[in-house]
């Protein structure tokens, strides 16, 4: 340790998996903000299922599993952490 | 409930952090379920199948929001619960005091701000919980005598067994409501009602208002929706308590994931669905959507299943009232008494959050006597716009070593001031709403005054920051107080 700069030891994300989580959720944010024209004006699949409940239905499974996976595997390394 | 109430007091031991934490003890499985109960409320049962039903693919923004109070949780929540234990904190205005040179005001003004944003979210839940049973019982208990009932026996259990009885009963009531999801499938699969279900109601908008299976809502309404939504959860007092009452990181980690299963689920398909199906039977005119649920189960569906479905909402609203009203107690005893009257003994500070109890009772049958029309929806607006600006003077004290008082105070109270003024005012830009605008400058005015000003003194860093980066990246602390 010198001048107040730390050596960490054991972050619980790699730099590179930080910056790949974080373009990873900013990806799945943004594709909820963005103002698609199919969101906007839907077309019926079959005659009901409209493109826009399908979208956001992909997006929030895409988004449920992503954040799910990520509480896990910071669990996982808190574990590893502990143990050494 | 009372009964558990009275069982849970006996195991109790005197002083606020059994009586608010149960001694930071709660395991994963229980934390969970407490958690669970916690989130879903009546804003769900009543709230979130009224707009299922007005605003159609538009409400996803709820759904896709709350995704990521599981993230929250395992970064932030996980930073308070290390400090917890360390130093005993109850209160995250505590944590908030002594990371900024012990400023009480900063404290005092955390109580106050967020018992003001919670007690709306906890009046809506007295108000809705109080229409379901009115409602389903056809006005035999009528709307008044249902919401004397429910301040009675939710501020008994809460006042008599603390968090223990809250949690407890915040578990059986998660059974209730899982159990409701069943019943609830009966009403999107339109079972016994010929020419409903959830596939007719498709079919209904798809002819009269297709415009509802689009995203009608604003872009910027939908972005502020978006963040204030799982942000004013996370720092809603009822949920961060729960954090700093886990027994280990495993409860942590798996409350997160059972938040960001369950949350968006009920949320995305159990309530949306339910307001889509409800276009097969009522058309585009039913005139209080808030209340849509329990009128469509008194009248279209037998006796018995709209008893499972409505014991279901009305156990959610009580799980999530006992815990704001226990959690509002913690902020008046801890970061409004304390400070300013000084450390309570534990059976001083018992009898303040039993007062703190009653009182709360007593303001919520006064608020909940006369509401006004959809209370529900912009209750928790108002709520979570006010909760949400906790968020950056949370993050800059518990991540960024250059905060300083100053500009914690000028963020903090400066952002709160404008986003009530922004929530009441209306005021909007072509690009952002007003309240996303405060939010903004609460985070840019606590950055820019921090590094105007000088350092906070290396003590009262490290004793919060050094700590928090030993115990997370296994980093040597400079000075930590009491540790050689």
């Amino acid at each position: 340790m010198e001048n107040g700069r730390r050596k960490k030891s054991f972050p619980f994300f790699h730099k590179g998996e930080r910056v790949a989580v974080f373009i990873a959720s900013l990806i799945l944010v943004l594709a909820t903000f963005i103002p698609w024209g199919f969101t906007k004006h839907p077309a019926f699949i079959g005659g009901w299922l409209s493109t826009t409940l399908l979208y956001f239905w992909i997006v929030l499974i895409i988004e449920v599993a992503f954040v799910i996976t990520i509480e896990f595997s910071w669990l996982k390394r808190r574990q590893r952490a502990k143990n050494r | 409930m009372l009964a558990i109430g009275v069982l849970m007091y006996r195991k109790r031991k005197a002083g606020a952090e059994d009586y608010f934490l149960m001694s930071r003890d709660i395991p994963w499985w229980l934390l969970s379920m407490t958690t669970m109960g916690t989130m879903i409320s009546t804003f769900t049962f009543l709230g979130g199948v009224g707009l299922g039903y007005s605003l159609g693919t538009s409400m996803f923004f709820i759904a896709l929001s709350n995704c990521w109070i599981g993230i929250y949780m395992i970064t932030l929540g996980h930073r308070m619960w290390i400090l917890g234990k360390k130093y005993g904190y109850v209160s995250l205005g505590e944590i908030i005091r002594d990371r900024f040179d012990n400023s009480k005001f900063l404290e005092i003004f955390f109580g106050c701000s967020s018992c003001l944003w919670q007690i709306a979210y906890l009046a809506m839940m007295y108000v809705g919980c109080s229409y379901a049973i009115s409602t389903i019982t056809g006005g035999l208990i009528s709307y008044k005598l249902a919401l004397l009932l429910i301040v009675v026996t939710t501020s008994i259990y809460t006042v008599v067994g603390g968090m223990r009885a809250v949690v407890i009963t915040d578990a059986i009531q998660w059974v209730l409501v899982v159990i409701t999801l069943v019943a609830a499938i009966v009403i999107i699969a339109g079972i016994g009602v010929p020419g409903a279900g959830v596939v007719q109601g498709f079919r209904t908008i798809a002819t009269t208002a297709p415009q509802v299976l689009g995203k009608v809502m604003a872009n910027k309404v939908w972005i502020e929706m978006f963040i204030f939504i799982s942000v004013g959860f996370f720092f809603g007092p009822a949920i961060w308590t729960r954090m700093l009452a886990a027994r280990d990181e495993r409860a942590i980690a798996w409350t997160a994931a059972n938040v960001t299963f369950f949350h968006p689920f009920f949320m995305g398909f159990v309530c949306f669905l339910i307001g889509i199906a409800a276009w097969a039977i009522y058309g585009p005119k039913f005139p209080r959507p808030d209340n849509l649920l329990p009128t469509i189960m008194k009248g279209y569906f037998p006796w018995w299943l709209g008893t499972v479905i409505m014991a279901g909402a009305v156990a959610a609203a009580k799980s999530v009232i006992s815990a704001c009203m226990l959690s509002l107690s913690q902020l008046i005893t801890r970061d409004i008494v304390e400070p300013i009257y000084g450390k309570l003994t534990p059976r001083g500070s018992d009898h303040v959050s039993y007062v703190a109890l009653v009182c709360l009772g007593i303001v919520s049958v006064v608020i909940g006597w006369l509401p006004p029309a959809s209370i529900i929806i912009k209750s928790v607006e108002f709520s979570n716009t006010g909760l949400a600006m906790i968020a950056p003077i949370t993050i800059a004290a518990l991540y960024w070593r250059r905060a300083t008082t100053a500009g914690a105070i000028a963020g903090f109270v400066g952002g709160t001031i404008l986003a009530a003024v922004m929530r009441f005012s209306g005021y909007q830009t072509p690009w952002l709403t007003g309240p996303i605008w405060a939010f903004i400058a609460n985070a840019v005015l606590i950055v820019v005054v921090s590094l105007l000003t000088a350092r906070t003194s290396e003590p009262t860093v490290e004793k919060i920051n050094g700590y928090l980066d030993a115990e997370i990246y296994g980093n040597e602390m400079k000075l930590e107080p009491g540790r050689q």
